[in-house]
């Protein structure tokens, strides 16, 4: 039993100890109450269901200046020229395009096929919007397409990584770690998968389709077209098409929509097969309201009735575009 | 009494004309009280009654209270404990002596960056800790009360003995290391805190070990049906040596393992009334440590780390030297716990390699184990391993024996969480009563709707646990010619995820026989595992379930059209 | 003090368990379920129809036979070896549930003939640099649904190919049936060299493809001559709104400046051709006018006019055949006459091999 040295007086501490002592007690104290009610989580949850989070896309449609007419139709048999000439029915790629943008360009490059059969964009097309888009001063040029085929066979054997290779555009493939999950609030796409690396760093973004045929949808010309961004098994949607087409509309507005109906893909589509299937028809629209391009293309270009084109009037009904188009400013050229 | 000095102030010795040797001053009050009483003839009733007044009411003893106090909590967790079962469980709140764990909270806290739920509510026991140091070890914690009482049920009686039992020891430093070592791995997402944490330790005994073990021998007692645990040798084992050990050391785990002791213990720094020695009245006679229960050095400088509270030096003095201050001299205190900076470094390292080494065994990432099913309404297995206190309560509420400590299948970090195992039970369809007592959110409180995945939530689907698998070597009907299809009858989803097909086979003997040959639908199994249990071939099930298909995490699923299927079967749902 | 601190604490806790009490009575019971009856679990108390589904031919060991040692996996395609031609990936195979990541939207025409497995690969040209060839081998189930995908993409102008009886060369590739296998050969360009490789390449093919033309009878009736080149096809069901004409094949005829379609069923016996043949006359009896009918030695024929539109048909022994739509009666008859006369000149019908 030893006896610890105390001091002599026993009588509590001294003021400034105690008030430094109920300072930090009072501080813990406080800070606990406070850390816990910051943290606490009152609500539980159910593991796996969570709400999965997604980017959604920016709108593109350029504010610069209301184009001349809402579509620009140009009619004539040299893709180049004819697409030209329907851009500046609208008013010239300048509209659209400034300078320093970065434009991403999306073609149909759905099928390995040759250019010939009509199954794809042609590479012409692309050529001719992408030499105006350059000659507006775009910094860089995107071309980007997640086909149905294997892609590298696809960009070879439809022409469109040559024309990527000539003109010094830059081809970006659907690689796995290109995708995000797309949020929205579609009629069937909610959560999906979107070939988004293109979009990340794109200004303007334009379309590129061909007029075709198309066994289960009617037709395939620009809304089908971004069917080509998303990812995942889209072999589903086939049962629900028409339902996924008009969410396109929803998905994205782009800046610029070209439709290619020099050649047209009668019958037989989307993959055709026979030159046979393939009629020469000789127009060019272009526009920003795909839903009104498309029946433009469905009416002129395949010479069918509208009211058999189910996608265009759900489109129509859910105020995604306007589907008469006769109603509309049309500039028509001819070369 | 046997302390050999005229000087000496023991109280016993002076008050009581030197009677027999007494172990508390409690005999020594009720046999004062009974020759007080002796005078008057009172029937049975009216003595206890006197005996109660006389004695408990009108000498209303702190440590008195104290002993209430603790008694009451332990049979309240004695309480919980009984009817965690899902015939009495009603609305008890079965886990709150879980709840109010501050480690848990301040744990979870730190790996999840949430607090669960109730967990707030050990701000009930956290703030007042502040205030008034551990008082939690010695007027609640019935795992320090049993300690106690063993204490002082088997521990030697010899006065001396005592005293120095109850001297500060270096060894007490080693509880602070533990929950260093626990923090920094909980820091980096791995929660070890439940292997020693008090609370959890002593319900994981009972449930695995202690209830089970009286249900054998007094069968019925706890359950309908006898439950066996895995390793539960093992935790009782654990549980006894701990126990066992007040005998040489009073208060072994609450001094020298006890975590939540510990982290009391640094919380205790900033407390504002302690007990205090006056020194000049102090005559330096070691009565107070008699019946020291945190061995805090009051003869000396006290240490708050280790200040139980229990009051008991109070009694003991014989000068009444001893009381219970509101900010007294600083000098006379040892305000930190005995732990020098570099052993707390040291700790954090163990704590970090011990979680790095751990975890790199994969055994929680891309080496799982099919047997890893977790109970239903589990996170997923890193947020599981971040949450789960190894409390075990699911374990002892799931009806069904089904729910298992693992040893190693889940890795070194999954210790004693559970898993279901098909053999000795299955997942009840109706029931998510694992969930209603899990204090952590390791198993969240899902609804039963949103477990089985109606009204409401039939868009989204029911909760897999797993999926099941024919072993078509082992099934009767398929390699044994012999009918059965109890997996398909005992199947529970509406429509059932086991189906069969009718085929005429030629048999052995050459006679003919139609049997129906069992299949699984992936998109409707839900991995409850019935068919597992009820399968005829009790050794190694003809169809067993696995953990992939398991809904809780995303790599996990069962991948059926090789594509992503939350949105598949988004899709598919939303057009049915 | 101290009394008073421990009567506080003892009232607490007297609180404290009371609340704990009151708490335990108050509990939600859809929580969880308290029927511990549930815990004895018996067979008896399941309910529910184990679904059944009858025996499939798909499991291979599981259908109803005895010997279940052969498996009903047909032999699949091998793409024989040309030189001149260097694989420019590897052979891609797709069945039913895939199809559609190959053709996409062209993939439910396939499915409604009970397509089965598309083997298909590409070939470059060793010669020329960026030419290649593109080959698609559809395998259907029979020879009669491989027929009718072949002529639902027929191409009218494509020229007859002189090793495939079903087949026609179009600008940019190769077409034809065989068997159960419908081909399809696609050049990367009209180039001469590249559309020769591709040539030889469907010729090679045709001869490893096993020629089967079971449920092709009708098909085989129709005449050659003044046909209408790839005008010949097959319909499955309710041809010309008949419920009773199913599996019927077509073809349109240049006779004098007049087209004439002509259609011919074959029916498993006699007896029911005469019944298929009842029932078109009786539909046109009571819809149409000027129903005449006559019968000779083993042939019924009658004719009809519906909207100005004639139709004349017979049926002898297992065929219901005759001309449809047509614009004259005269014509339609003088055809008709003209098969019969053929036809009893030559009973039997495999000289009609071409």
């Amino acid at each position: 039993m030893e006896k610890q040295p105390v001091t002599p007086d026993p009588k509590g501490m001294d003021r400034r100890q105690f008030i430094r002592h109920m300072a930090l007690t009072g501080a813990t104290s406080g800070g606990a109450i406070l850390a816990g009610l910051y943290m606490w989580q009152r609500q539980h949850f159910v593991p796996g269901f969570q709400e999965q989070s997604g980017i959604s896309l920016p709108s593109f449609i350029t504010d610069k200046m209301k184009p001349q007419a809402d579509l620009g139709v140009a009619h004539g048999y040299d893709r180049i020229q004819t697409t030209r000439a329907a851009i500046d029915a609208l008013g010239g790629i300048s509209r659209f395009v400034s300078k320093g943008d970065v434009v991403m360009l999306k073609p149909n490059v759905a099928f390995d096929r040759p250019p010939a059969l009509a199954a794809t964009t042609h590479p012409e097309s692309l050529r001719a919007v992408a030499q105006l888009v350059l000659e507006a001063g775009a910094k860089k040029v995107i071309v980007a397409d997640n086909p149905i085929n294997s892609p590298a066979g696809c960009f070879l054997k439809s022409g469109i990584s040559a024309v990527a290779d000539d003109l010094g555009l830059e081809l970006m493939y659907p690689e796995q770690s290109a995708f995000t999950q797309l949020q929205m609030e579609g009629e069937i796409l909610r959560h999906w998968p979107l070939f988004y690396r293109p979009f990340e760093k794109a200004d303007k973004v334009i379309g590129l389709a061909p007029c075709k045929d198309h066994n289960l949808c009617s037709a395939s010309m620009s809304m089908k077209n971004w069917y080509g961004l998303l990812g995942g098994r889209r072999n589903q949607f086939h049962q629900h098409i028409h339902s996924i087409i008009s969410d396109f509309a929803l998905m994205l507005q782009p800046t610029l929509i070209v439709l290619d109906g020099v050649h047209v893909l009668q019958s037989n589509g989307p993959t055709g097969g026979r030159l046979s299937d393939v009629k020469e028809v000789g127009t060019v629209v272009a526009g920003t309201d795909m839903v009104a391009i498309d029946s433009y293309g469905y009416t002129n270009m395949l010479g069918r009735d509208i009211a058999n084109l189910e996608y265009i009037h759900k489109a129509h009904e859910r105020g995604l575009g306007n589907m008469h188009w006769q109603d509309m400013i049309v500039k028509e050229v001819r070369i | 009494m046997s302390c050999g000095s005229d000087s000496c102030g023991c109280r016993s010795a002076n008050e009581n004309g030197g009677g027999p040797e007494s172990a508390s001053p409690v005999t020594d009050y009720i046999a004062k009280a009974n020759k007080q009483e002796q005078p008057e003839k009172k029937g049975p009733v009216g003595r206890v009654v006197s005996w109660f007044v006389n004695t408990v009411v009108a000498d209303m003893r702190i440590t008195r209270v104290r002993v209430l106090s603790q008694t009451f909590f332990f049979l309240l967790f004695l309480f919980f404990v009984i009817i965690t079962d899902l015939r009495y469980l009603k609305g008890y709140p079965v886990s709150l002596f879980l709840e109010l764990d501050p480690l848990v909270a301040v744990a979870t806290a730190m790996t999840t960056g949430t607090v669960y739920k109730t967990l707030i509510i050990s701000l009930v026991l956290l703030l007042p800790t502040l205030l008034l140091g551990r008082f939690f070890c010695n007027w609640i914690c019935p795992y320090g009360t049993l300690h106690q009482f063993t204490r002082f049920l088997f521990g030697k009686r010899d006065e001396q003995w005592q005293i120095d039992s109850n001297r500060f020891r270096s060894l007490q430093q080693l509880k602070y290391i533990i929950l260093v070592a626990m923090l920094v791995a909980a820091a980096f997402g791995s929660l070890q805190i439940g292997l020693l944490d008090p609370i959890c330790l002593f319900h994981r005994s009972m449930s695995t070990a202690i209830l089970p073990g009286i249900n054998l021998v007094l069968p019925d007692t706890f359950y309908v049906k006898q439950f066996f645990h895995v390793g539960a040798w093992l935790i009782g084992a654990i549980l006894f040596f701990f126990v066992g050990m007040n005998v040489v050391i009073p208060r072994f785990f609450c001094r020298a393992v006890c975590p939540l002791g510990a982290f009391l213990g640094v919380l205790s720094k900033f407390s504002v009334i302690r007990i205090e020695r006056d020194p000049n009245k102090c005559i330096d006679c070691d009565a107070c440590l008699k019946n020291c229960q945190g061995a805090s050095d009051p003869h000396t400088q006290l240490r708050k780390s280790e200040c139980f509270v229990c009051f008991e030096c109070i009694e003991d003095c014989p000068v009444d030297a001893i009381s219970f201050s509101f900010m007294p001299n600083k000098d006379h205190e040892v305000s930190n716990p005995p732990m020098p900076g570099r052993r707390t470094a040291m700790a954090s390292l163990f704590g970090i390699a011990g979680y790095a080494v751990a975890r790199a065994s994969g055994a929680s990432d891309s080496n799982f184990k099919k047997e890893v099913i977790r109970p239903p309404g589990s996170v997923k297995e890193d947020g599981f391993l971040e949450r789960c206190i190894k409390c075990d309560q699911c374990i002892r509420v799931c009806p069904t024996n089904v729910l298992q400590p693992t040893i190693m299948e889940a890795g070194l970090e999954g210790f004693w969480t559970p898993i279901l195992n098909m053999k000795t039970g299955y997942c009840e369809l109706n029931c998510t009563l694992c969930g209603q007592v899990c204090p952590t959110g390791a198993i969240q409180r899902v609804t039963i709707e949103e477990k089985n995945g109606r009204g409401d939530f039939a868009e989204q689907g029911p909760i897999k646990l797993g999926t099941a698998f024919y072993d078509r070597g082992r099934c009767l009907p398929w390699a044994m010619e012999t009918p059965c299809v109890v997996c398909e009858e005992v199947c529970p989803t509406s429509p059932k995820a086991i189906y069969s097909r009718e085929v005429t086979i030629r048999k052995r003997d050459g006679n003919k026989i139609t049997l129906r040959r069992p299949y699984v639908d992936p998109s409707l199994c839900i991995g409850c595992g019935i068919c597992e249990h009820e399968c005829p071939v009790k050794d190694h099930a003809a169809i067993r379930v696995t953990a992939i298909g398991e809904t809780r995490s995303q790599e996990r699923r069962l991948l059926m059209d090789g594509g992503d299927p939350s949105n598949l079967l988004d899709l598919v749902k939303r057009n049915r | 003090m101290e009394k008073g601190i421990g009567a506080l604490i003892v009232v607490s806790l007297v609180v404290i368990g009371g609340s704990i009490a009151i708490k335990g009575q108050r509990y939600d019971p859809s929580r969880y379920t308290g029927d511990a009856e549930a815990l004895e679990f018996t067979r008896e108390a399941v309910t529910g129809i184990a679904a059944t589904l009858g025996a499939e031919g798909d499991l291979g060991e599981g259908a109803a036979i005895e010997n279940p040692s052969t498996s009903s996996t047909p032999t699949r395609e091998i793409l024989p070896f040309i030189s001149g031609l260097e694989a420019m990936g590897p052979t891609e195979r797709y069945n039913a549930d895939t199809l559609y990541e190959k053709i996409n939207g062209r993939a439910p025409a396939y499915l409604e003939y009970n397509f089965q497995e598309l083997t298909c690969r590409s070939f470059s040209l060793s010669a020329i640099a960026g030419e290649y060839i593109d080959v698609y081998l559809f395998r259907m189930d029979t020879p009669l649904n491989a027929f009718g995908i072949f002529s639902a993409e027929r191409d009218s102008s494509g020229t007859q190919l002189e090793f495939a009886s079903d087949g026609y060369a179009s600008e940019m590739g190769y077409f034809l049936r065989q068997g159960k296998v419908y081909l399809q050969t696609l050049a990367s360009s009209t180039s001469p060299e590249v559309m020769k490789m591709a040539k030889s390449f469907t010729a090679a093919l045709a001869q490893a493809i096993p020629a089967d033309d079971s449920g092709m009878e009708g098909k085989l009736s129709l005449p050659v001559e003044n046909q209408v080149p790839g005008s010949l096809l097959f319909i499955n069901d309710n041809a010309y709104g008949q419920a009773s004409l199913n599996v019927v094949f077509e073809a349109r005829y240049l006779i004098n400046g007049v087209e004439l379609t002509y259609f011919a069923k074959s029916c498993e016996d006699p007896a029911r051709a005469t019944s298929v043949w009842g029932e078109i006359k009786t539909f046109y009896s009571r819809y149409g006018s000027s129903v005449e009918s006559l019968e000779t030695e083993g042939t019924q024929v009658f004719s009809a006019d519906m909207f100005g539109q004639w139709v004349t048909i017979y049926v002898k022994d297992n065929l219901v055949a005759g001309v449809i739509n047509a614009p004259e009666l005269e014509a339609a008859k003088a055809f008709v006459t003209g098969q019969l006369e053929s036809a009893s000149r030559e009973e039997d019908l495999e000289a009609y091999d071409f």
